[in-house]
């Protein structure tokens, strides 16, 4: 049962705020009738919720008016305030008018009193500008004083050094004085002294002469046992050259050996290969000659075959002479025939060309070497009528 | 250094000795076969009506006849294509033959025939020449020598001539002994032969007008010699030398508007000239003691070459259409007559007699060599084919005259009539025009 | 080499026979002009052939024959005799036959209105132009003769007729030499 209460609660809630919103569909549906689509899907659920609770809706509209009082002595709380607020904003809206006068009325002061100002700066620039020039003015006149002072100050200056000099070359001269004087004392304390170092200078030598007795007795010796190290270290130097000379000596004799042993077997085979390429040269010869053999007689054949076959124009004028290449294959058919310098008669000519084609197949030399030659190179045939 | 050199310069020697070894086979052909070309002539083939003629046949004949050519037999023709697309080059290599004739003959209606033929060349593969024509079946004949001659000049470089016609005396005995004499025309290989004029008495020396279409010859129909002009197309004729004594050997001039004549009006056989328009006779010759006779214009009409025996035996001569002084031209042996002279005009034919056998021989105008071209010691009345190359002449073969030809070179020679009538006095028409 | 059946010749030449039957008639030297008309051949397309190329020359019949006999038929009488025989290629009378010609000279000249025709004639070898001069010539020759003796130049014809007209075939010196002659024909009186 509890259930059916809660259900009834949530199915009472979801009807008021249906109802809300049918009501304000209603007054929505008054104010915008173009909007009436819009809300046509949701007119059909509200069609079936009607269906669905028809006796809670009397209950609903007492409930309803209730509030709806309710919310009527609120509004009513709400528009008083309201119109408390607005005696607030209008008194608040004349003060700020009349603020906005007063600040009007400052305004124009102030911008007159900017005037007032604005002309006294232009005064005052124009007094500057005037002060300053007349300080330029001034400025200049400071310069050209000053320079002819600083001119004035030079000569001066000039003339004291020159009176300067004057003191100094005057110095000078007493000084040199001074130094003759000093230097002549100075030459007789140098005599004096010079004695004095004469003898310390024997007495030096006496003694540097003892010490060096002894020093070049101790070089001598010293010497001497260089010499003896040197000897026998050029001693030693001198051995091991001849050493490296007589090992240097061996390898060249057996490098030589070696090249000769080298230089003989390239000549060898030098010989050798010039010998078989003699022997080739005289088998390529015998080749060619055997080959040259056989064409003798292979063009005799050709020639016996063709002049068979040679039907002569009989009307073939003394003179004519027409160049054929033949090419054959293999079997000795022919390849290709072709005028390679024609006697200007076509008909001659054409005959020339039948009698060739007519003797196909030529016969071939057995010899390998002899047909590969013919195939390879062709036969030049001359045809001429006497 | 010296050694260094000799040696490249036998390693430069080596080097170029497998050229020199090696060089291209040369190989030089000269003389070759006065054989005839191989030619194969495949029977044409026939559409429609059958065609009166066998124009294949006539080719054959033709170009046979001429010693030129050697047609295949028919039985030896791998194939019988009537068209290119039939034809396979290889099968008529293989024959060895150069050249290749195909054709067609074809009619609706048997009067008129549409006929074609092509010349290939077997070895390229190639046509040389091709036509197509269309005749009357009157013309076929004519039409087959036709077709011979384009595939002879195709061939040969030269004109052909079987087109060209012939003109010939034949004798007969009749059932009662006497002779009927005739003079006949026939195409260039003898066949067809027509009779354009027939007599009791004899008809000699038939000389054709250098345009084809006239005759002139010597008739004895009036009991002694006469010569006449005929018209061949319509038969009528004139008397144009009717003199005493004889009236003979006439020679067309080259221009056709003269004719050379022997005449003894005057008691002695002469050369004269006849102006055929207005009959003026000038009299060429003058020599009472000889004969001067067989008068031959030169190719430019200016001189004439005749035979005369003022020597002492018959030599040819040869002197000005206007008279005066005659130069011997022919000096082998003691007897030359019957001149004729080649269409080039650099041969003269003639028969040499010799041994007391008579030849036909030529003799080059320009060096004066003369060369007997027949062996049988009966032949006479040399005549030269229109494209130079054959000399046609009479001879007898078992007591009968036939007509044989023989090349100019002596190395063809063919016999133009069976023996049976006798056929004398040829003489070969000209080219026609 | 090349051997042409004559066929169609003979079949010319046995209409020539039947033709020349009613052509020609002892005596006349009537000539029959037979014309066929060469003007219906027609042409070959491209490379013409003319009506003479396809043998449609006209033809033509003429013919003579001999001539009458006298009454000097008598064998025994020399006057009998009137063939005169020349050597090869001559022209002169041998001398056998001087009595012939004398006797005729004789006849001639007590006869003088008797004419006679000589006519010439030769063997079949060489030309036969020059043999046709040849003919005329022996004639010629037995004119001078019978001249000289007794007769008048009136009463002569000379005819050669060369070697058309042989008086026997063959082809041999027995037919040759009784072939060169000269035969004199009394035509008239």
């Amino acid at each position: 049962m509890k259930h059916s209460i809660v259900q009834n609660l949530i199915a009472g809630g979801a009807s008021t705020i249906l109802h809300v919103l049918l009501v304000l569909l209603l007054i929505f549906s008054f104010e915008m009738p173009t909007e009436i689509r819009q809300f046509g899907q949701p007119e059909v659920e509200i069609v079936q919720a009607t269906v669905i609770d028809e006796d809670l809706v009397l209950e609903e509209m007492a409930r309803l008016q209730e509030a709806e009082d309710k919310q009527r002595a609120a509004e009513e709380e709400r528009q008083q305030k309201l119109d408390e607020q607005l005696e607030k904003s209008q008194q608040e809206l004349a003060r700020q008018e009349q603020e906005l006068l007063d600040m009007q009325e400052r305004a124009k002061l102030e911008a007159e009193k900017r005037k007032q100002e604005a002309e006294q700066e232009q005064q005052r620039l124009k007094q500057e500008a005037e002060k300053e020039q007349q300080r330029l003015k001034e400025l200049e006149q400071q310069r050209i004083e000053q320079e002819e002072a600083r001119k004035q100050a030079e000569l001066e200056r000039q003339k004291a050094e020159a009176a300067k000099q004057q003191a100094e070359a005057e110095r000078k001269a007493a000084e040199q004085a001074k130094q003759k004087a000093e230097a002549e004392r100075e030459a007789a304390e140098k005599a004096r002294e010079a004695a004095e170092a004469k003898r310390k200078a024997e007495e030096e030598a006496q003694r540097k002469a003892q010490e060096e007795a002894k020093r070049k007795a101790e070089e001598e010796a010293k010497r001497k046992a260089e010499e003896e190290a040197k000897r026998k270290e050029a001693e030693a130097k001198r051995k091991a050259e001849e050493e490296a000379k007589r090992k240097a000596a061996e390898e060249e004799a057996k490098r030589k050996a070696e090249a000769k042993r080298l230089a003989e077997a390239k000549a060898r085979a030098e010989a050798e290969a010039s010998l078989q390429r003699q022997l080739d040269a005289e088998a390529k010869q015998r080749t060619q000659k055997r080959i040259a053999g056989i064409l003798d007689t292979y063009g005799l054949q050709i020639q016996q075959r063709i002049t068979r076959y040679w039907t002569k124009p009989a009307n073939a004028q003394t003179g004519l002479l027409v160049t054929l290449e033949v090419k054959l294959i293999p079997g000795g058919d022919i390849r290709s025939v072709r005028v390679i310098k024609s006697s200007g008669s076509e008909i001659f000519d054409r005959s020339a060309e039948n009698a060739v084609y007519k003797a196909a197949p030529m016969p071939m030399p057995s010899d390998p070497d002899a047909a590969q030659k013919i195939i390879s190179e062709g036969i030049e045939i001359y045809f001429k009528p006497e | 250094m010296a050694m260094r050199l000799i040696r490249s310069l036998a390693l430069v020697a080596v080097f170029f000795m497998p050229f020199q070894a090696f060089a291209v086979l040369k190989v030089e052909i000269t003389g070759g076969s006065d054989s005839a070309l191989p030619i194969a002539i495949v029977p044409f083939g026939a559409e429609g009506q059958k065609a009166p003629e066998d124009i294949s046949s006539i080719i054959r004949n033709d170009l046979e006849s001429s010693g030129r050519f050697a047609p295949l037999d028919n039985q030896d023709l791998v194939s019988r294509p009537t068209e290119q697309s039939q034809v396979n080059f290889a099968d008529w290599r293989l024959l060895r033959s150069e050249g290749l004739v195909i054709g067609k003959i074809s009619s609706q209606d048997g009067e008129n025939y549409q006929v074609q033929f092509q010349l290939f060349d077997v070895y390229r593969g190639q046509q040389l020449a091709g036509k197509r024509y269309q005749v009357p079946a009157s013309g076929l004949r004519a039409l087959g020598h036709q077709i011979a001659d384009v595939i002879y000049e195709t061939l040969t470089g030269e004109k052909g001539i079987f087109s060209t016609r012939l003109a010939f005396v034949t004798q007969i005995t009749a059932g009662d002994g006497k002779k009927r004499f005739a003079l006949q025309i026939s195409d260039a290989d003898g066949a067809n032969p027509r009779t354009v004029l027939q007599s009791t008495q004899p008809i000699m020396s038939p000389s054709w007008a250098p345009d084809g279409d006239q005759l002139s010859y010597v008739s004895f129909e009036n009991g002694k010699t006469e010569v006449f002009v005929q018209q061949l197309l319509s038969g009528q004729r004139k008397s144009v030398a009717s003199f005493e004594g004889i009236n003979s050997a006439p020679a067309w001039s080259p221009d056709g508007r003269k004719l050379a004549l022997t005449l003894s009006r005057n008691g002695n056989p002469e050369i004269y000239v006849l102006e055929l328009a207005n009959g003026d006779l000038i009299r060429v010759t003058n020599n009472a003691q000889a004969i001067d006779t067989e008068a031959v214009w030169s190719r430019d009409g200016n001189d004439i070459y005749f035979t005369s025996d003022r020597g002492g035996r018959p030599q040819i001569y040869k002197v000005s259409a206007n008279g005066g002084r005659a130069e011997r031209i022919s000096f082998e042996g003691n007897y030359n007559a019957s001149p004729d002279l080649s269409p080039d005009g650099s041969k003269l034919a003639m028969v040499h007699g010799t041994n007391g056998g008579f030849y036909i021989a030529v003799q080059d105008l320009k060096t004066g060599s003369m060369q007997v071209l027949t062996e049988s010691g009966r032949a006479e009345s040399p005549s030269f084919a229109p494209n130079g190359q054959m000399i046609l002449y009479a001879t007898e073969q078992k007591g009968s005259g036939v007509l044989a030809a023989v090349s100019v070179d002596g190395r063809i020679h063919q016999r133009l009539s069976e023996s049976g009538t006798v056929v004398r006095e040829p003489a070969w028409s000209p080219l026609k025009k | 080499m090349n051997r042409y059946k004559f066929s169609a010749l003979l079949v010319a030449l046995f209409l020539l026979n039947a033709c020349s039957g009613n052509a020609t008639k002892d005596g006349t030297d009537d000539v029959l002009v037979e014309e066929r008309n060469g003007a219906s051949t027609s042409g070959v397309s491209g490379d013409g052939v003319n009506g003479s190329d396809l043998g449609a020359e006209a033809s033509v019949i003429v013919g003579e024959d001999g001539y009458t006999g006298s009454e000097l038929n008598d064998p025994s009488n020399p006057l009998s005799n009137r063939v005169i025989y020349f050597d090869y290629d001559s022209a002169s009378v041998r001398p056998q036959d001087q009595s012939i010609v004398e006797a005729h000279a004789a006849y001639l000249g007590k006869n003088p209105n008797l004419t006679v025709r000589l006519e010439g004639h030769t063997d079949e070898r060489g030309s036969r132009e020059y043999n046709l001069a040849l003919g005329e010539r022996r004639a010629l020759s037995i004119r001078q003769l019978l001249m000289l003796q007794g007769a008048s130049a009136q009463q002569f014809r000379v005819t050669s007729f060369g070697e058309e007209r042989p008086a026997v075939d063959g082809s041999d010196e027995s037919a040759w030499s009784q072939n060169r002659r000269v035969e004199i024909i009394y035509i008239g009186r």
